[in-house]
C-alpha cells in the first residue's frame, strides 16, 4: 500500500505540522542517519525515562545521605547501563522480537513466566513510585494526594486511550530534562567540592553498612531496570531496525547512558553540596528534596522541583505500564496495541488498567511516606534486576539468534561482570535484611 | 484398558516416563518427532527419550501406548539408537512449541501454546495447536491438575503453516505450500505483521512465482519493501520491478537511494526505463505522480469491433481497461469510452460516437483537483494529458481511494509510530 503518499495526503488534510521524526520515517527519506537518530533514538528515550520520579528522588536521597561517597556508583551504572542496553538493542535488531517473547521461545514457558512475573512486580513498584512522585510534587502546591492521584489517573488514561502518549512523551521528557539541567546549574552555584567529586567518581568510598548497600542497589536499580531492557528491545524491533543499524544504535545508547548518568551525577552533587553539607542527611518529604535546588532557584526551588518531578513521573507513567502490558501480551501471543479497542485486546488493556489502578490505590494508603516509597521501589527494581539480566546475557551469546551481532568476548565478559556484581549486591541486601 | 484421551496435549506427553512393556521405568520422554510435510496431518515418527543419561530415538512402531505422563514400549527391551535429526523431521517441543505459526484461515500469526496430537487412521498425528491462554496454565500447573484444563483455542493443522527457518532439517523447494491459498494482499499483511526473519520466510514461499512475488510487493508498504530488498542485488531488484505495475514500480524506485535507483533502471527493458524515468520526474502528490502509464488508446477512425479487439489483446492491467481513450492522428485526446458502452454498441459503430466525456487532468494537477474532477463527473478513470493534449497516463479510482484511508499509525507495534 501507498503509505508514503497516504501520509503526505493526511498530513495535508489535517493541516498538521510534521510530527517529530520517527526512525522509520527518517530512514525512509534517507536523511543523514546518525544526526536525528542520536537526538531522539530509543537509547535517549529509555535513558531519560530512567531519570523518572524515582530516579530524581533516589539521587537526591543518596546525595543527601552519603554526600559525594556514592558518585562512583553513578559512573559504574553508566557503564553497566550502556552494556545492558546495548545488548537489549542488539537482540531487538537481530531478532525483531521483544524480550519476553525471546525468553519464551528459547527457555520455555516456565522460565518465561518467571521473567514475566519478575518484570511485572518490578514494574508495579516503579508505577507506584511514579504516582508517589506525582503526589509528592503536587503536595508542594498544596494539592492533597487523593486529588492528585485521581487527576493523574484520568490524564494518563485519556492520553493512552487516544493513543497520543507516544506523541507527547517528548513534552514530559523535555520537562524532566529541563529540571535536570536546573540541578546541574544548582550544583555549580552551590560551590561543591569538585576535587572530591572527581575523586569519588572513580574511586569507591564509604563504609559498607546495610544503609550504604541499600543506596547502592537503589541507585543501580533506578538506572538499569527490567522495563528498560524490555523497552529498548521492543523499541528497536518495532522500529524495524536491523543489523545494519548497529553503529547508529550503539552511538544512541552510548549518548543516552552518558547523558542520563551525567544528570544523575549532578543531582547527587547538588544534593551533597546543599543538603549533606548543611547536615540535612535525611529527606523526609518533597520540600526537603527541593532544597537541593536552592542555590539556583532560591524560594522558587519547590516550584522548579515540583514541575520536574511531575514531568518525570508522567513520562514514567506513560512508558512503564505500557511496556509491561505490551511485552507480556506479546509473549503470550495475545492481541495488543493502543490502536485496538479494549474489546479487541482485553488482556492488554486489562494489564494497563491493573497497573494504573493498583498503583494509584496503593499511594492512597494514609500516612504513606512518599519519598521513602519511591526510594524503596528502586531498591525492589534493583533486587529483581539480576533475574532479567541473566536471561538477557544468556540470549546475548546465542550465535543462532544474533549471528554477526553476537556478543564478543569483551562485551560478554563485561556483561557477566555487571550481572554478577548486581546479583551479589542484591543477594547481600536481602541477606542483611533477613539476618539483622 | 486405561482411559486414553482422544486428543493428547504435547505438553503433558513430554516430561513423562518411558515404560517398558512390563511397566518398568526405563527413561523419560523428552520430545516428539514428526515428519512435517507428510500428508495433511504430520505423522509421529517417534519420540526422543533420555535413557541412562543418553538421548535416544524410539521409533513410533515400538511404542504401544502414549498418554499423559508416560509412553509405553511394545517390547520388553529397547535397542538404544542415538537420536539424530533426519531430513524432513521436526521436534515438536524444541522446534514448534511456543513459537509462531501462520494461520492461513484469516491470514493471522498465532502462537503454539500447546500442540495437539491424536490417533488418526491408526497413527499418532499432529492435528492442530492450541492458541488459547488457558493452555498456558495447563503447562504451569502441577501435573495432577493439568489434564483437567481442556483445549481453549484449537486451530486445525490443515490451516497452519509453521515457520521453519530455524529448523536445520527442513529445506524445501516450495516452502509453506498452504500460503499459496492466500491473496497477495493477505500475504503482504502477514509480512508486515511478522518480525524481520519471518517476513523474509513468508516472501520466500512466493519466490518461485515471480509474478506473485511482484503482486505481494505491490501491496507492501514502502518501509517493508526496502527492508526486504536489502539482501538483493541490483539485477534481482530490477527483475522484481519489471514485473510490478508501473506506478507501484515508480514508487518503489523513488524510495531507493539515487545510485541504486540508476543501477536498477539501467537493468530494465528500454520501454520500462522510459516510462519509469518519466514517472519519477513528477511530484508524488500531483497527477503525474499518481498516474499509471498503462492504458489503451484507439484512433478516432476505429469501429467498435476494432476497439474491442484491441481490448482483448491489450497487455495492460484489466482495471485500466474499464475506459479506453480516443486520440486523433496527432495523438491528441478526443474523449473516453467506457467498456460497457463499447460492448453494447453495434460492431460497425464509430468509437467517436461512443465518447462519454472529454475530461482530463494535467500532470501538475494537484491531488485535490484530480479527486474533484473524478467526483464531479463520476469518473472511475481519468486521463492525464501533456502540453500537446496527448494522453501520457491514467489515474484510476483505486489510486485515489487507497490514499483516503488514514495511514496506519502504529502498524509495527506501539513503539513503531514514534
Amino acid at each position: 500500500m501507498n503509505r508514503w503518499k497516504r501520509t503526505l495526503l493526511w498530513r495535508r488534510l489535517r493541516g498538521r505540522r510534521r510530527r517529530l521524526p520517527g526512525l522509520a520515517r527518517v530512514f525512509g527519506v534517507q536523511l543523514p542517519k546518525l544526526a536525528i537518530f542520536a537526538v531522539l533514538g530509543p537509547g535517549i528515550v529509555s535513558g531519560f525515562a530512567d531519570n523518572d520520579a524515582g530516579g530524581i528522588t533516589t539521587y537526591s536521597v543518596v546525595g543527601a545521605q552519603f554526600g559525594y561517597a556514592l558518585l562512583w556508583v553513578v559512573l559504574a551504572s553508566m557503564l553497566a547501563l550502556f552494556v545492558t542496553q546495548e545488548l537489549g538493542a542488539r537482540l531487538g535488531l537481530a531478532t525483531g522480537r521483544g524480550m519476553l517473547d525471546l525468553i519464551r521461545e528459547n527457555f520455555g514457558i516456565r522460565w518465561a513466566a518467571l521473567a514475566m512475573a519478575t518484570m511485572l512486580l518490578a514494574n508495579l513498584g516503579t508505577t507506584i513510585s511514579e504516582f508517589a512522585g506525582i503526589g509528592a510534587a503536587l503536595s508542594l502546591f498544596g494539592v492533597p494526594v487523593p486529588a492528585a492521584d485521581a487527576v493523574s489517573v484520568v490524564v494518563v488514561a485519556a492520553l493512552l486511550a487516544r493513543g497520543s502518549f507516544l506523541r507527547i512523551q517528548y513534552v514530559f521528557l523535555a520537562v524532566g530534562a529541563g529540571v535536570s539541567v536546573a540541578y546541574a546549574v544548582s550544583a555549580v552555584l552551590a560551590h561543591p567540592d569538585w576535587g572530591k567529586s572527581a575523586l569519588y567518581l572513580v574511586a569507591p568510598h564509604g563504609t559498607l553498612t546495610s544503609a550504604y548497600l541499600l543506596a547502592v542497589v537503589g541507585t543501580v536499580g533506578t538506572t538499569i531496570t527490567p522495563w528498560g531492557q524490555a523497552f529498548i528491545q521492543s523499541y528497536c524491533a518495532d522500529k524495524r531496525l536491523g543489523p545494519e543499524d548497529i553503529r547508529a544504535t550503539r552511538a544512541d545508547v552510548a549518548i543516552g547512558a552518558g547523558l542520563t548518568n551525567t544528570i544523575a551525577a549532578f543531582i547527587v552533587i547538588a544534593a551533597a553540596a546543599t543538603l549533606w553539607a548543611h547536615g540535612h542527611r535525611s529527606i523526609p518529604d518533597a520540600a526537603a528534596a527541593a532544597k537541593a535546588l536552592g542555590p539556583l532557584a532560591g524560594h522558587s526551588a519547590e516550584t522548579v522541583f515540583g514541575l520536574g518531578l511531575l514531568g518525570a513521573a508522567f513520562l514514567g507513567l506513560g512508558v512503564v505500564p505500557l511496556t509491561s502490558a505490551y511485552a507480556t501480551t506479546e509473549a503470550l501471543g495475545l492481541e495488543r496495541g493502543l490502536d485496538l479497542r479494549p474489546r479487541q485486546a482485553p488482556a492488554f488493556y486489562g494489564l494497563l488498567g491493573f497497573f494504573l489502578g493498583v498503583a494509584a490505590v496503593f499511594v492512597l494508603i494514609p500516612g504513606l511516606p512518599l519519598i521513602r516509597v519511591m526510594f524503596l521501589a528502586q531498591v525492589v527494581n534493583g533486587v529483581l534486576l539480576p533475574v532479567i539480566l541473566v536471561f538477557v546475557m544468556l540470549l546475548g551469546r546465542r550465535r543462532d539468534l544474533l549471528a554477526e551481532l553476537t556478543s564478543g568476548k569483551l562485551l560478554l565478559a563485561v556483561g557477566w561482570f555487571v550481572t554478577i556484581l548486581v546479583s551479589a549486591m542484591s543477594i547481600a541486601l536481602v541477606v542483611t535484611y533477613v539476618v539483622p | 484398558m486405561s482411559a486414553v484421551p482422544d486428543i493428547l496435549h504435547l505438553s503433558l506427553v513430554v516430561g513423562g516416563r518411558l515404560l517398558d512393556s512390563a511397566g518398568g521405568r526405563i527413561g523419560a520422554v523428552e520430545d516428539v518427532v514428526v515428519r512435517l510435510h507428510e500428508g495433511d496431518y504430520p505423522p509421529v515418527s517417534g519420540i526422543v527419550a533420555t535413557v541412562a543419561g543418553r538421548r535416544v530415538f524410539v521409533p513410533a512402531e515400538r511404542i504401544a501406548e502414549m498418554g499423559y505422563g508416560h509412553a509405553t514400549l511394545a517390547t520388553p527391551q529397547i535397542d538404544l539408537q542415538p537420536f539424530r535429526r533426519r531430513e524432513g523431521e521436526v521436534l515438536l517441543k524444541h522446534d514448534l512449541l511456543d513459537r509462531q505459526l501462520i494461520n492461513v484461515d484469516g491470514a493471522r500469526i498465532v502462537r503454539a501454546n500447546d500442540i495437539e496430537i491424536a490417533r488418526v487412521e491408526g497413527w499418532w498425528r499432529v492435528v492442530g495447536v492450541d492458541v488459547g491462554v488457558r493452555s498456558l496454565f495447563r503447562r504451569l500447573l502441577p501435573r495432577a491438575l493439568a489434564p483437567r484444563i481442556g483445549t481453549s483455542g484449537f486451530v486445525d493443522w490443515a490451516t497452519l503453516e509453521p515457520f521453519t527457518g530455524h529448523i536445520p532439517t527442513i529445506r524445501l523447494k516450495v516452502p509453506h505450500p498452504k500460503l499459496a491459498r492466500l491473496h497477495p494482499a493477505e500475504l503482504a499483511d502477514l509480512v508486515e505483521a511478522a518480525p524481520r526473519g519471518h517476513g523474509e520466510e513468508i516472501l520466500a514461499a512466493v519466490h518461485t512465482d515471480p509474478e506473485r512475488e511482484a503482486d505481494v510487493f505491490e501491496e507492501l508498504d514502502e518501509d517493508r519493501r526496502l527492508e526486504l530488498l536489502e539482501g538483493r542485488d541490483d539485477t534481482e531488484v530490477a527483475e522484481l520491478v519489471a514485473r510490478m505495475e508501473t506506478d507501484d514500480a515508480a514508487d518503489l524506485l523513488a524510495q531507493l537511494d539515487e545510485d541504486q535507483r540508476a543501477r536498477v533502471i539501467e537493468r530494465l527493458p528500454a520501454v520500462q526505463q522510459r516510462r519509469l524515468r518519466t514517472l519519477l520526474g513528477y511530484e508524488p502528490m500531483t497527477a503525474g505522480g499518481l498516474m499509471s502509464p498503462e492504458f489503451l488508446t484507439v484512433y478516432t477512425q476505429a469501429t467498435q469491433a476494432e476497439a474491442l479487439d484491441r481490448v482483448r489483446h491489450a497487455a495492460c492491467p484489466s482495471d485500466a481497461l474499464a475506459w479506453i481513450f480516443v486520440i486523433n492522428v496527432h495523438r491528441r485526446y478526443r474523449g473516453g469510452v467506457s467498456l460497457p458502452d463499447l460492448l453494447r454498441a453495434e460492431p460497425d459503430a464509430q468509437v467517436t460516437d461512443l465518447v462519454a466525456h472529454t475530461r482530463s487532468v494535467r500532470p501538475d494537477s494537484d491531488f485535490d483537483d484530480v479527486a474533484r474532477v473524478m467526483t464531479d463527473y463520476d469518473l472511475t478513470v481519468v486521463p492525464v494529458l501533456d502540453d500537446q493534449e496527448r494522453p501520457i497516463g491514467v489515474i484510476t479510482v483505486d489510486d485515489i481511494l487507497e490514499l483516503l484511508i488514514p495511514p496506519p499509525g502504529r502498524h509495527f507495534g506501539i513503539f513503531g509510530a514514534g
